[in-house]
């Protein structure tokens, strides 16, 4: 252990890697303590990685409340952040303590984007859609073809019926844009469009000469994403503060134009809002242009589905130019690119909005694809600039799966004794509101079934077996082997990176390499070989009939489980290769007794058996129908883990059984054509991979114990036959020599 | 059905030695560019005339999961034939074939008939592996043998058919094949697979002893 439990960063007390910026965490928890006055870390604060965890506006909310100071404030926030990368550092402190407090709001308004969006990103961000389009081609269509300004006017309360940010959209992605602005020049809400057309610009223009002042200089590509939101919201602003300044007109104490304080810079703005002579209803305004004005700042939900809008924009950008090759072209889907990488690796977008990320992988992968392909017309920089693309994603879903799963285990520390459970989670389930849920509730029904059956069994099975109960296989219920099996199943699976498909089979390449090239994908089939050779080590090791033949039994339910409860099929297929292994099947007698005394056991053994005996029958139970259109289709999102091997050998089958070009004869001009239709084969695969990828997490509850041994199965060496095997050792894999040994001296000598 | 009768053909060999390809050429499985592709497993197969009726060979494929040791038990489930390939150009890929034969006597069904297939034969100027000693070792282990080679489609045919037909010939009999050595006697009568039922069935007596 390193340092005082109360002081450590997340990642240092889970043991994880750790570098300076655990000391930053230090910092911030003393800070805090210190701007309390004392009230220590140990007491008020014990569980302070939960809280952060459980609500990301906690730190903010606490030191609000303790009015530290903006700096303060500003840097205990930032040191107490459970991602390391996103922690302060040092040397960004000691800028922030030159900083005037004003500057810091600003940077603040940025920090609250990424903190907001992180819980509150809604599909509401992506509804430029063509219909929305449609409409608003309309309206304006109507507007540009009113003669008299009066009858324009009256259009007015048309346009604002539409979101900014499809407004803008549209400016930004229509053809005749400019036209329909310069038609509507005279129109009485001209500053508005004057806005629109600085945003048609500004995609145009390098980014730190716009008009606009770049916050935060750290990343332009941010910022500038964060300009557009700021200016539509400015925009949505002044459409607001246009009706503001007619309702003001008739009130003749007003001295301000709301108009004129938009433009008032802050430090200005700051001593307008200390005039205390302020009529109440004035105050009462203010606080309205107060409120409004720390809008554009402290971006709230709309803006940030403004964000992710953006980042739509920002595909469309690439998309609608991809295939076109002049040089201005180019650039400009260059830096759309390159802010969409560090848009990415900036951003908020990825907390939890499983649509825009998948729509990301699908993009990013397939432009990778393009341009990197050796016949692709571009240059090496769209490829250098699509291959950081893809990265940049990577990177960013790996930072969040490591979040995910700090999360997990801090969840999980409970330990919940097995009889009590399930009733347990029914309740809680049901408090919860997952009545309406019935996937969930009759799994819970299945559960308490199975398990009332199985504390029956106990009662006989572990009398019989009191010699090998320190084996967890026995200790721990079936449908709690299946789920941790399947928690573990389900995280290595998910860790899979789309490229792994494509270079995991490489012969000429040495193991490590191979390991260095594929990790995931390796550790995948390192684990499924390990589940099964347990299986087989399991039952093998015991001595007599009856405990193999319980140990048998127990397989089997925990095969049961795995496939019609968890859906677990790659554990399934695991445990089915582990009871198929040839070295099990000499054990004849063995099995005639399971057979005989629980035939609906081995029956269904059977039967599982037949349905994912080949790769056809497996592909069934989990395969997904792609359309074309994979933006509209909704797929099924119960969790599942697939069997791995078939999509490896999906894979592998795509790539070898086609060429990737073939000739094609035109007017007797033979010419290498890409075979499209291999790769959109190969990209099918690992869309379909990512769909599973995308499914609800498991909601197990987790025994660290049980997990733990179950994750040291990857870690123990197969002991080989001459090897001193640990009796006391609860997982133990033996060799297949060992095994062959073994179960022939078993059964023979009877 | 259009077949009489269905054998289960499985393909060995260390990766790299041209299994996919020898399959795709023996079951023509051409690319037509115009089709929609669909993502399935399918299995190669391809029907054969002989004798007056038609025997289709269910070709199966390790592609991508040679890596899963422990999945090798399915592929040789039910298997009546086998191909045990090495690549002529790779000393390597001949050397392990005592594995692959160790495997398919200890995993693989009684009546396995197993061909071996020395592939790439085209690429003769990178030889490394004489004909003869491939010929010599499916002597030793009393199954036949031929060069193949899968890019200029030398023996492809050839190799699968005659594997295909002397399955027939052996189940027809009902005779215990050469093919295998080691194991006991227990001649287990070729039975002919029926359709409608599932091919691999679990047969229960037919895993040897070593006392």
């Amino acid at each position: 252990m390193v340092g005082s439990a109360n002081y450590m960063s997340p990642e240092a007390s889970r043991g994880y890697q750790y570098g300076t910026s655990t000391d930053i965490w230090s910092l911030g928890c003393i800070l805090l303590e210190l701007g309390t006055c004392g009230i220590s870390i140990k007491n008020s604060f014990s569980n302070l990685k939960n809280l952060i965890l459980m609500d990301p506006m906690y730190v903010r909310n606490v030191t609000n409340d303790l009015n530290m100071g903006v700096k303060m404030n500003y840097i205990v926030e930032n040191c107490l952040k459970i991602d390391p990368s996103s922690r302060i550092n040092a040397k960004q402190i000691l800028s922030i303590l030159e900083m005037s407090d004003l500057q810091i709001e600003r940077l603040c308004s940025e920090t609250n984007q990424l903190l907001l969006s992180k819980t509150m990103i809604t599909n509401h961000a992506l509804l430029v859609d063509h219909h929305h389009h449609q409409q608003l081609q309309n309206d304006l269509n109507r507007i540009k073809s009113c003669s008299s300004l009066a009858s324009r006017d009256a259009c007015y309360p048309l346009l604002v019926r539409h979101d900014s940010i499809a407004m803008a959209h549209y400016l930004i992605f229509s053809q005749d844009a400019s036209n329909v602005i310069q038609n509507v020049n005279e129109f009485p809400f001209a500053h508005l469009y004057d806005k629109f057309t600085k945003l048609i610009h500004i995609d145009y223009q390098p980014i730190d000469q716009g008009d606009f002042h770049i916050i935060d200089e750290r990343v332009a590509a941010p910022s500038t994403a964060y300009l557009f939101s700021s200016e539509l919201d400015e925009l949505e602003e002044m459409v607001n503060w246009s009706n503001f300044e007619s309702e003001s007109h008739s009130n003749p104490t007003s001295t301000t134009t709301p108009t004129s304080l938009m433009h008032y810079d802050d430090d200005s703005y700051v001593t307008f809002k200390s005039n205390s002579e302020m009529m109440d209803h004035k105050l009462e305004q203010l606080q309205k242009i107060h409120r409004r004005h720390q809008r554009t700042l402290f971006l709230t939900m709309p803006q940030c589905a403004n964000t992710v809008s953006v980042l739509t924009a920002m595909i469309e950008i690439i998309k609608s130019t991809i295939h076109v090759t002049t040089t201005d072209m180019c650039a400009l889907r260059e830096r759309a690119m390159k802010c969409l990488a560090s848009w990415i690796h900036n951003g908020p977008l990825l907390y939890g909005d499983n649509l825009i990320v998948s729509k990301l992988l699908r993009f990013t992968l397939r432009c990778q694809l393009m341009y990197n392909h050796p016949s692709s017309p571009h240059d090496d920089r769209m490829k250098l600039a699509s291959k950081n693309l893809r990265t940049s994603l990577m990177n960013k879903l790996r930072s969040i799966g490591e979040r995910r799963t700090l999360g997990l285990a801090e969840e999980s520390n409970q330990l919940i004794t097995p009889r009590s459970r399930l009733h347990d989670v029914a309740k809680k389930r049901q408090r919860e509101g997952f009545v309406g849920d019935r996937a969930s509730l009759t799994n819970v029904v299945i559960r308490r079934r199975m398990q009332q059956s199985q504390d029956e069994l106990d009662e006989n099975e572990i009398d019989s077996s009191t010699g090998s109960s320190d084996q967890p296989v026995l200790n721990y219920s079936e449908v709690q082997i299946a789920e941790h099996l399947t928690m573990i199943d389900y995280q290595l699976f998910n860790s899979i990176e789309p490229l792994e498909w494509s270079r995991v089979n490489m012969n000429e390449l040495t193991e490590e390499a191979r390991y260095r090239n594929s990790p995931n994908l390796l550790n995948n089939i390192k684990h499924f070989d390990n589940v099964a050779r347990w299986v087989t080590t399991c039952i093998v090791r015991e001595k007599d009939y009856e405990s193999r033949q319980i140990v048998i039994v127990k397989f089997l339910r925990i095969l049961d489980v795995l496939f019609n409860i968890c859906r677990n099929f790659n554990a399934t297929k695991a445990v089915l290769a582990g009871l198929h292994s040839s070295n099990l099947q000499i054990l004849k007698n063995t099995w005639l007794g399971v057979k005989k005394t629980h035939a609906n056991q081995y029956e269904s053994f059977e039967r599982i058996g037949d349905i994912l005996s080949d790769d056809q029958g497996t592909h069934r139970m989990f395969s997904v129908t792609l359309s074309d259109d994979d933006d509209s289709q909704e797929y099924d999102k119960n969790p599942c883990v697939p069997f791995v091997g078939t999509y490896l050998k999906l894979y592998k089958t795509a790539e070898q059984e086609e060429k990737s070009f073939y000739d094609e004869i035109v007017e007797h001009d033979s010419r290498e054509v890409l075979n499209m239709r291999k790769f959109q084969k190969m990209a099918d695969v690992i869309r379909e991979v990512n769909i599973h990828q995308e499914r609800d997490k498991y909601k197990f509850d987790k025994i660290v114990n049980l997990y733990e041994e179950l994750r040291r199965l990857d870690q123990i060496q197969v002991i080989t036959s001459g090897q001193e095997i640990d009796e006391e050792d609860d997982l133990l894999l033996f060799d297949d020599h060992l095994l062959y040994m073994t179960s022939i001296s078993l059964e023979c000598k009877e | 059905m259009d077949c009489d009768v269905l054998y289960k053909v499985v393909v060995i060999g260390d990766s790299g030695v041209g299994k996919s390809n020898l399959i795709t050429r023996f079951t023509q499985g051409k690319f037509s560019k115009d089709s929609k592709p669909t993502i399935g497993v399918e299995f190669g197969a391809k029907t054969i005339e002989h004798e007056g009726i038609t025997i289709k060979g269910q070709i199966w494929d390790t592609a991508g999961q040679e890596r899963f040791r422990a999945i090798s038990a399915a592929y040789y489930r039910g298997a009546n034939g086998a191909l045990i390939v090495y690549d002529i150009t790779n000393q390597e890929t001949f050397n392990n074939l005592n594995k692959w034969f160790k495997e398919i006597e200890n995993q693989g069904e009684n009546g396995c008939l197993n061909v071996l297939v020395g592939n790439k034969c085209d690429l003769d100027h990178l030889r490394q592996v004489q004909t003869e000693d491939g010929r010599t070792f499916a002597e030793k282990h009393n199954v036949s043998f031929m060069e193949t080679s899968a890019q200029d489609n030398t023996n492809v045919d050839l190799a699968f058919t005659s594997l295909l037909k002397e399955i027939y010939k052996n189940q027809k009999k009902g005779k215990k094949t050469g093919g295998n050595t080691g194991g006991d006697s227990s001649a287990e009568k070729g039975k002919e697979i029926n359709l409608h039922e599932p091919v691999a069935q679990p047969t229960e007596d037919d895993k040897k002893c070593g006392c």
